[in-house]
């Protein structure tokens, strides 16, 4: 169980590195950028209290914002992300609720299941990313193209990870 | 007697007194407790929603400035790796730029005008300067593009500065730290930057609609005005941030919307913005100047 918090926090570092270091830099065209970092706050444990998942939202955005060079949008966005982490997670919840010790991933639940959640939470993080981005109603049509299909491609991103790190059935 | 009694009343108000205020905090104190999670998160999207309009406002806040001194300098061990993948396509653009160059030196040119050689000091006095610096960090695909330089405020960067390459502009200087700067570049919805079309001299204001990457916007050209496709659009000079003629690309389409009196007119920028290495700053000399002169005209 003590191994739980340096795995995150190499966790964490990974996958800020492969999104400031890769992502920001490979977009695929004008505007599909995939967010890959959002996987953090989806793999925290169940057992994180509210409060602290929050606080890590808040870091995590900050961190990618620093190093994308853009101010608090990717702040915004994550904190919201972690804040509504919960009420999916209870939305989504087994009919006999979490088992302790176990985390989100493929490793203790099913394929549809990793699906249900991981769109949902990048789905929000995604329209508040690019809604606070443009700060602006005027074409809003364009801002949900690039919401959707920038969602698509990262909800691929994470369930591909998890198939290849997780996946020991 | 009655002054005990009188004692023993007060006693009792006060306690009354008491228990109700401390009724009230413990319930607020509850109320507090019980949705601290969602306190939490207002107070830390006011913080960060802050951050973002105080940036949209003014300039950004010195945070930034100590940050962007962290995220430049590993920024700058990045560039010094991936450099090394474009080192024969930056031979090439500045092998051509050399001969661009060469072109105009003055001994290629005869001067036959009596005034200029009279005048001579008058005449080459110079006005702009111009700081080489590298591009570390560069995005193009958001809404809000924007690039890092590997020079600031040490090497002589001031805010509102021009940044030109080879090809054509590439933006203004928004901000410096001690060592790096940050450039807002022509494909930044935010940018505006004044542009003229070369053949007739008329200005308008280019922007950007955040699309493309490769094409921008150039609006208030009035309808009378002849355009065609492949006009050559450059900078005009009048914001003293760039020299006059600084190429940004050609008219690729116009339209003419109903009811409105300008053009919709379409530029492919000449810069590539996703190939950009090294560039110029442009410092001029006369901005102060000019711009004093300008300021003491509307304050009257």
């Amino acid at each position: 169980m003590i191994n739980i918090i340096p795995q995150n926090i190499i966790r964490f570092f990974v996958l800020v590195f492969i999104q400031v270091v890769i992502l920001n830099n490979l977009q695929f065209s004008g505007f599909v950028n995939p967010f890959i970092y959002i996987l953090f706050i989806l793999l925290l444990p169940f057992e994180t209290p509210s409060w602290l998942l929050l606080i890590i939202g808040f870091v995590t955005g900050l961190t990618i914002d620093v190093f994308s060079g853009t101010i608090a949008i990717h702040t915004i966005a994550t904190t919201l992300a972690a804040y509504a982490r919960p009420f999916v997670l209870t939305l989504f919840a087994p009919r006999d609720g979490y088992e302790s010790r176990t985390s989100p991933t493929l490793k203790y639940y099913d394929l549809l299941w990793i699906i249900r959640y991981s769109v949902v939470i990048v789905l929000i993080h995604h329209s508040c990313l690019f809604l606070v981005e443009v700060f602006r109603f005027s074409g809003f049509f364009y801002t949900l193209l690039r919401i959707i299909l920038s969602s698509i491609l990262t909800s691929i991103l994470i369930i591909i990870s998890q198939l290849l790190f997780y996946k020991n059935k | 007697m009655g002054f005990k009694v009188w004692d023993l009343e007060l006693e009792f108000i006060e306690g009354e007194y008491k228990s109700l205020i401390s009724f009230d905090m413990r319930n607020l104190l509850k109320f507090l407790i019980h949705y601290h999670v969602t306190f939490l998160f207002i107070v830390l999207e006011v913080i960060s929603f802050t951050i973002t309009i105080q940036n949209n406002f003014y300039q950004r806040a010195s945070f930034i400035n100590n940050t962007t001194e962290i995220s430049g300098n590993i920024y700058r061990i990045y560039s010094s790796v991936v450099e090394y993948f474009n080192v024969r396509n930056e031979n090439d653009k500045l092998a051509l730029e050399n001969t661009a160059l060469r072109k105009l030196l003055k001994s290629n040119y005869i001067i036959n005008d009596k005034n200029i050689q009279q005048a001579n000091d008058l005449i080459y006095k110079q006005k702009y300067d111009y700081i080489n610096a590298k591009v570390i960090n560069n995005s193009v695909f958001r809404q809000t593009n924007y690039i890092t330089l590997n020079k600031g405020r040490n090497q002589g960067i001031k805010p509102d500065m021009g940044v030109i390459n080879s090809q054509g502009i590439v933006g203004i200087v928004k901000d410096v730290s001690y060592n790096f700067s940050i450039v807002i570049p022509t494909i930044n919805i935010n940018a505006h930057i004044s542009a003229k079309i070369k053949k007739n001299n008329y200005f308008g204001t280019l922007s950007w609609d955040g699309k493309d990457y490769r094409y921008a916007l150039l609006n208030e050209i009035p309808f009378h005005v002849k355009v065609s496709k492949g006009d050559t659009v450059v900078t005009s000079g009048y914001s003293s941030i760039f020299p006059e003629g600084i190429t940004i690309g050609v008219v690729k389409d116009f339209n003419f919307n109903q009811g409105n009196n300008f053009y919709n007119i379409y530029i492919q920028l000449s810069t590539d913005f996703m190939n950009l290495n090294h560039v110029n700053v442009v410092s001029n000399l006369y901005k102060d100047e000019q711009k004093i002169l300008e300021n003491s005209v509307t304050h009257d």
